[in-house]
């Protein structure tokens, strides 16, 4: 199933089976998209959404000078640019980190979907306010916590949601952000990721080489980052009407 | 686009295996002079003090030193 990590461990329990075949026959057949591409622009009209089947990718604000800033990492799973169904065109640009591949929901196909199963189209809603709450919190990362802890917090948030989707082995997972790309992500700059990560090393909480992560100290590191994962609404506790 | 590396030599050497790129020289070195004075105004923020001594060295991708720059360089201290 191309939609199988939809919503994994994330409520998904609470679709029926014919609710989930629907959500996978909208679907494009498999796209592949090389890392570093931007495959969305502000203001361009969209008539579809990028389901994200597996692979890294950024919602982000071009500055005027100097770098962007990364907003959101999209991972597997991850309906990036549903906001865009309502909207009918985004106020940012979406690009892939690595190797991407995706299959695209027509917004026609969308629309019947949603007019057809109605509880579905309550969870694709519930789905976007996931990402809203991330938002905010990466708001209050930015705002609020120093250089350990803002990276502290995206790996962490990271683990979480990778490990919703199983692709976190032995506490590890692959990672294609460079340190300019967590600079981006944690409003710092490549010198500072540099020196942060390799306090994080030498404090014995995490290790990153060859493009994969290595938590070695969860808790620690969650204290760090002042991190708990309720706002990513994992788990199948409450019930979407 | 060239790629270049800032090591930055303060308290302790933090080596940079990955580079940033940067169209010429010349970028490079304003890039290196902003990172230098978040460096030292990270080293006032936390140690209410900032070495003078300490610095970044510029490489590039030959591995040759492009400039140094240190942290007094860029830091004016006024009455």
């Amino acid at each position: 199933m191309l939609t199988q990590d939809f919503l994994r461990h994330r409520r998904r329990e609470q679709l029926s089976e014919e609710e989930l075949a629907a959500l996978d026959a909208i679907m494009s057949p498999p796209v592949r998209i090389p890392k570093r591409t931007t495959i969305i622009r502000a203001g361009e009209p969209t008539d579809r959404s990028t389901f994200l089947l597996r692979g890294f990718m950024c919602r982000f604000l071009d500055a005027a000078v100097g770098h962007r800033q990364i907003l959101s990492l999209e991972t597997s799973g991850d309906f990036v640019d549903l906001h865009g169904y309502p909207m009918k065109r985004l106020d940012h640009d979406i690009a892939t980190i690595g190797d991407c591949e995706v299959a695209y929901a027509q917004h026609d196909k969308l629309t019947a979907l949603i007019e057809r199963y109605p509880r579905l189209g309550r969870m694709l809603w519930f789905s976007t306010l996931v990402d809203a709450a991330m938002h905010r919190e990466w708001i209050f990362r930015l705002g609020r916590l120093d250089a350990e802890g803002r990276i502290a917090h995206l790996i962490c948030e990271t683990f979480a949601r990778l490990c919703a989707v199983g692709q976190v082995d032995d506490d590890t997972f692959e990672w294609p952000l460079t340190q300019q790309e967590i600079g981006e992500a944690c409003s710092l700059t490549s010198v500072h990721v540099n020196r942060t990560l390799r306090t994080l090393r030498e404090a014995g909480l995490v290790e990153i080489a060859r493009q994969r992560v290595h938590v070695l100290e969860r808790a620690k590191l969650a204290r760090m980052a002042e991190f708990t994962p309720d706002y990513l609404y994992l788990g199948n506790h409450d019930r979407t009407p | 686009m060239a790629r270049y590396f800032f090591h930055l030599f303060n308290d302790e050497v933090t080596s940079d295996d990955e580079g940033t790129e940067c169209p010429d020289d010349e970028a490079a070195i304003a890039l290196a002079e902003e990172e230098v004075a978040i460096q030292a105004a990270e080293s006032v923020r936390r140690h209410r003090h900032m070495v003078r001594s300490h610095h970044i060295v510029l490489a590039n991708e030959a591995g040759d030193t492009v400039t140094t720059i240190t942290f007094g360089d860029v830091v004016t201290v006024q009455e």
